[in-house]
């Protein structure tokens, strides 16, 4: 049923890949996350940011983006594939003007992979929205959390189902 | 305005002023109690749960007991099953009506479950291919329950009554208090492909060899828990909070093809009738082998083995004491492996693994070892180990699930389509063995200490993931931590210092945050305990007190709370209501750090020290010393004959009266205070104040480093109950023989302080990981990954990377 009255058929497109939206079999062990950072940096004038991502779920993000049976991430050209990824998944904003991040680089701590991004700006942002959707047309589950800090307080962002564009404004 | 707007905006002002809603934070200046006690918020001690954390004299739990025939259609998928349950009604109370889980029909296509999902494209209306699939596979096939009769001992129907994944099955007369009823019901259902609906159990299809394994769990109708805290549970099963479970003994007989391997939940009463002379043997060996797993069926084995495939049937029966729950697995695939657990306090444990082909090199290497490496270090924390088997099954790519004895998990190699070579990374190999031992782990929490899962997902998993971390620690001190990090408390601050949380106290059902609020938070939260609060000697005391008390038995939290105070001696109050019930996260600062030496007192001692200060703080002025230079002769220095007693000495000259004072100032001071007044001057010690503030909220223990003059350290541990008067400012006084040069607050990191920038003096410069990787000091390369990204969109023939980029991956090297 569709809001305009009348009844109305449009025509869908599947993703393509069925291994697209994954459901993991179960359960009871770990939380499809990606915690990210937005920071301030007053000492480089940069904002900062560090995506923490559970290593093996970028490599099956790349294997069902790429049909491959295996990805392995320790590789620079897999992690400049996946940094292509995030740079259309994570989308930053001030007062609409887009904010263009620079690819730092990647490194791995324990079975978390550290993406890095930062970009120069003149200040902090005041009209700071953020779009995050990493993983998320590749697991079904994913739950994307960003704490932004520009100052003193923390706003945490939280990203999942429908979710769009989120604001963080009012932190300086 | 009418009455209803009245208590509307009532409601609203509630709302709105936490202060009136918590008797903790006070109306009047910022007050928050953070030490108050918990009796307040605790249910009231009973005869059933005593104050001190125990099981009181009148506690009781009932008891199911099942006796089941099961068969597998392999071609059809199909489950049919009928069995008796025998439920002991031990509370005090007549039950007219018993409730079942029929916990399978949450895959139903009409089950509330199904129902209240969402779609899970953002924004986009999309669907996936999985999601048709799914709704494709309904129209060929139904799932869930298909309960076929419900009568009592003797035959007699019974009236029941289905809603959604509960049953109610009424009971004429009803069963009184120590009473039994049994019930007689029969039952079939469609396996569900797990790799399409996903959940705790069913089948997985082997596409490339057109093989399956079947694994089973929610099989049966199970009897819902009774119990003194909530009477019926009567939640229904939505996906998330687990299984809340009864106690009980099983006889469960299932037919399945001839050539299958099936394991269980228990011990194999006809091993003559289903298993090969040589599996016997080489059975009986591996019960006496304890250094490494050998194989009751190779590899080779089940390779030829899966190849065939057979019209006749066999029968496995099984018999297990005292679980909760009966799970098993069977299929032609299966490789077989096992070695024995010797146990200092109990009885040998049989460790076993089965996989498929497909879990090869990766599972023959870790599973067994890890279920023993599991059995060894948990049943230190706990109890001896007391079932006789613990089993690691293969049955799904990743993830895993726990169930009595018998676990099913993850974690594969991959396999190159071209060369068939199969390889695995690092990450895949911690990931199977982390999740044996996390699935293993669960024997104990929740499947002996039965903790009620679909109220607390953190005391099954909280619990579990506590003690999984202190195991995995000990398989390998660099063994990754939840969130990355190997130490767990590092890894957890960015959750906790989010703004978006619900205490660790939540109903499993309305948990944010499922993985961080019931796993990680509650590890770390143990981990500080253990580790800095209470020290390893009273915690595993406390620890194990609490899983010898509740072995076999159902606790809630508060019997965890009350158990681990009683069993240490440490009021843990301010504990409990910081890390459990609230959001508040660890950030104290080392605001500053004041030196101070001792006065001696004597004027003429004090007054050459005032002087040089004098000297050193505030040099003459620049028009003195520009006088000076230019030969310019003061007054005073013409004239000395307008000089006095002030001329010749300045202000910190003592003068007689001075001298006198001191004088009877040492001769007043009674004989202990003389003594120490000159012991001290001897000494002469260096005196420091420090500030410290609470900015996180939680308080904290505060483990301090002083590193000295000559190189060496100290470390002291003040306790957190400093902040009981003032929990947002203190200032404490250290006496120090050696002059201090700097102090670390929490240089081990055994706190979760969120914040160490905070916690140095004098400050630190605690650079970021992201300022280090910048600067190179990581050995970060901005231009590598850069030029890595040009030439990836060059190869993609376009400026900048559209959507569809095609991106193809980098082989990786292949296992060891
Ligand atoms: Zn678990």
């Amino acid at each position: 049923m569709s809001k305009a009255g009348g009844s109305m058929t449009r025509r869908l497109a599947l993703i393509a890949g069925g291994a697209l939206v994954l459901a993991p079999p179960a359960l009871a062990h770990r939380a499809q996350t990606v915690l990210s950072t937005v920071t301030w940096n007053a000492a480089s004038a940069t904002l900062d940011v560090m995506h923490r991502m559970h290593a093996h779920d970028a490599e099956l993000c790349l294997a069902a983006k790429t049909g491959a049976a295996q990805v392995d991430i320790t590789v620079l050209q897999n992690q400049a594939r996946l940094m292509l990824y995030i740079e259309e998944q994570f989308v930053l904003s001030d007062a609409g003007k887009a904010i263009k991040l620079s690819p730092l680089g990647a490194e791995f701590e324990g079975e978390a992979l550290l993406v890095y991004q930062d970009c120069k700006l003149p200040g902090p942002p005041r009209n700071l929205s953020i779009d995050n959707r990493i993983l998320r047309d590749v697991f079904e589950n994913q739950t994307n959390l960003v704490n932004v800090r520009l100052a003193e307080r923390t706003r945490t962002l939280l990203f999942s189902g429908k979710d769009g564009a989120k604001k963080a404004e009012g932190l300086l | 305005m009418n009455r209803f707007w009245l208590a509307a905006l009532a409601a609203v002002l509630f709302a709105a002023s936490p202060a009136m809603a918590d008797a903790n934070r006070q109306t009047k200046g910022t007050w928050d109690d953070k030490f108050r006690q918990l009796e307040v918020d605790l249910p009231t001690p009973n005869t059933y749960r005593t104050a001190s954390g125990a099981p009181g004299e009148a506690y009781w739990q009932q008891q199911a007991d099942y006796v089941i025939a099961a068969t597998l259609d392999e071609t059809a998928k199909r489950i049919t099953a009928s069995g008796t349950i025998t439920y002991r009604n031990n509370s005090p109370h007549p039950l007219n009506y018993v409730w079942l889980q029929l916990d399978q029909n949450i895959f139903a296509q009409n089950s509330a479950s199904r129902l209240t999902q969402t779609t899970a494209a953002p924004g986009t209306d999309t669907l996936g291919i999985a999601s048709l699939r799914q709704l494709q596979s309904y129209a060929q096939t139904s799932h869930g329950f298909e309960i076929q009769s419900v009568s009592d001992g003797s035959g007699r129907k019974l009236a029941y009554t289905i809603n959604d994944t509960m049953m109610r099955i009424d009971l004429p007369g009803g069963v009184q208090p120590k009473q039994s009823v049994t019930l007689k019901i029969s039952w079939a259902f469609n396996i569900v492909d797990n790799g399409l609906f996903g959940g705790r159990t069913g089948y997985e299809y082997f596409r490339e060899n057109d093989t399956y394994t079947f694994f089973q769990a929610q099989w049966f109708p199970r009897l819902v828990a009774y119990t003194d805290y909530t009477g019926w549970q009567h939640k229904q099963f939505l996906g998330n909070g687990e299984f809340t479970l009864e106690f009980g003994n099983y006889d469960v007989s299932i037919t399945v093809p001839s050539d299958h391997i099936l394991t269980a939940t228990g011990v194999l009463q006809n091993p003559n009738d289903v298993l090969t002379p040589a599996q016997r043997d080489r059975l009986a060996q591996a019960r006496k082998t304890y250094d490494k797993p050998m194989y009751i069926v190779t590899p080779d084995e089940a390779l030829a083995n899966e190849k065939e495939g057979v019209s006749t049937s066999r029968t496995w029966r099984w018999k297990a004491t005292n679980v909760r729950d009966f799970a098993w697995a069977s299929s032609r695939k299966f490789i077989w492996d096992a070695m024995a657990v010797d146990q200092p306090a109990g009885e040998d444990v049989l460790a076993q693994s089965f996989f498929p082909t497909e879990g090869d090199p990766l599972w023959s290497l870790y599973s067994t070892r890890a279920i023993a490496h599991t059995i060894d270090v948990y049943s230190e924390f706990s109890f001896p180990y007391p079932y006789p088997t613990a089993i690691s099954v293969n049955t799904w790519a990743g993830g895993g699930m726990e169930y009595p004895m018998i676990s099913f998990n993850g974690g594969r190699p991959v396999k190159d389509e071209k060369t068939g070579v199969k390889t695995y990374t690092r990450t895949a190999r911690d990931g199977l063995i982390g999740v044996v031992i996390h699935e293993v782990g669960h024997n104990y929490v929740p499947m002996i200490i039965n903790v009620d899962e679909r109220q607390w997902t953190w005391m099954d998993e909280g619990l579990n993931s506590f003690l999984d971390y202190m195991a995995k620690k000990r398989w390998d001190e660099n063994f990754p931590g939840r969130n990355g990090p190997s130490n767990i408390l590092d890894g957890m601050t960015t959750y906790m210092m989010s703004e978006d949380q619900v205490p660790i106290m939540t109903n499993s059902e309305s948990l944010k945050q499922f993985g961080n609020n019931a796993y990680g938070k509650p590890t770390a939260a143990l981990t500080v305990l253990r580790e800095t609060v209470m020290g390893r000697e009273l915690f595993d005391f406390a620890f194990k007190e609490f899983a010898r008390r509740w072995k076999f038995k159902r606790p809630t939290p508060a019997d965890f709370f009350r158990t681990m105070e009683d069993a240490s001696g440490i009021d843990l109050d301010w504990f409990w209501r910081g890390w459990f019930y609230t959001t508040d996260h660890v950030d104290i600062a080392l605001q500053d750090v004041r030196e101070y030496r001792l006065s001696t007192k004597d004027p003429d001692v004090e007054g050459e020290l005032q002087r040089q200060r004098r000297a050193d703080t505030s040099p003459p002025s620049v028009t003195v010393h520009e006088n000076r230079d230019a030969g310019i002769q003061t007054y005073m220095d013409k004239h000395p004959d307008a000089a006095d007693f002030y001329s010749a000495n300045d202000e910190f000259e003592p003068t007689n009266k001075d001298r006198n004072d001191y004088q009877s100032f040492v001769a007043g001071l009674k004989e202990p205070d003389r003594v120490a007044f000159e012991r001290a001057l001897r000494e002469n010690p260096y005196i420091y104040f420090m500030d410290f503030e609470n900015i996180g909220g939680l308080v904290s223990p505060l483990p301090l480093r002083f590193t000295f003059e000559d190189g060496s350290t100290k470390d002291i541990l003040i306790p957190a109950e400093i902040w009981r008067i003032n929990n947002q400012k203190v200032s404490k006084v250290f006496v120090e023989a050696k002059r201090v040069v700097s102090v670390d607050l929490d240089a081990r990191h055994q706190t979760a302080d969120g914040v160490m920038a905070n916690n140095s003096f004098p400050q630190q410069n605690v650079p970021n990981r992201l300022d280090l990787f910048r600067s190179g000091a990581a050995g970060g390369g901005r231009n590598q990954m850069a030029d890595a990204m040009v030439e990836l969109r060059a190869k993609a023939g376009q400026p900048a990377p559209g959507p569809a980029a095609p991106i193809a991956p980098t082989q990786p090297a292949p296992a060891q």
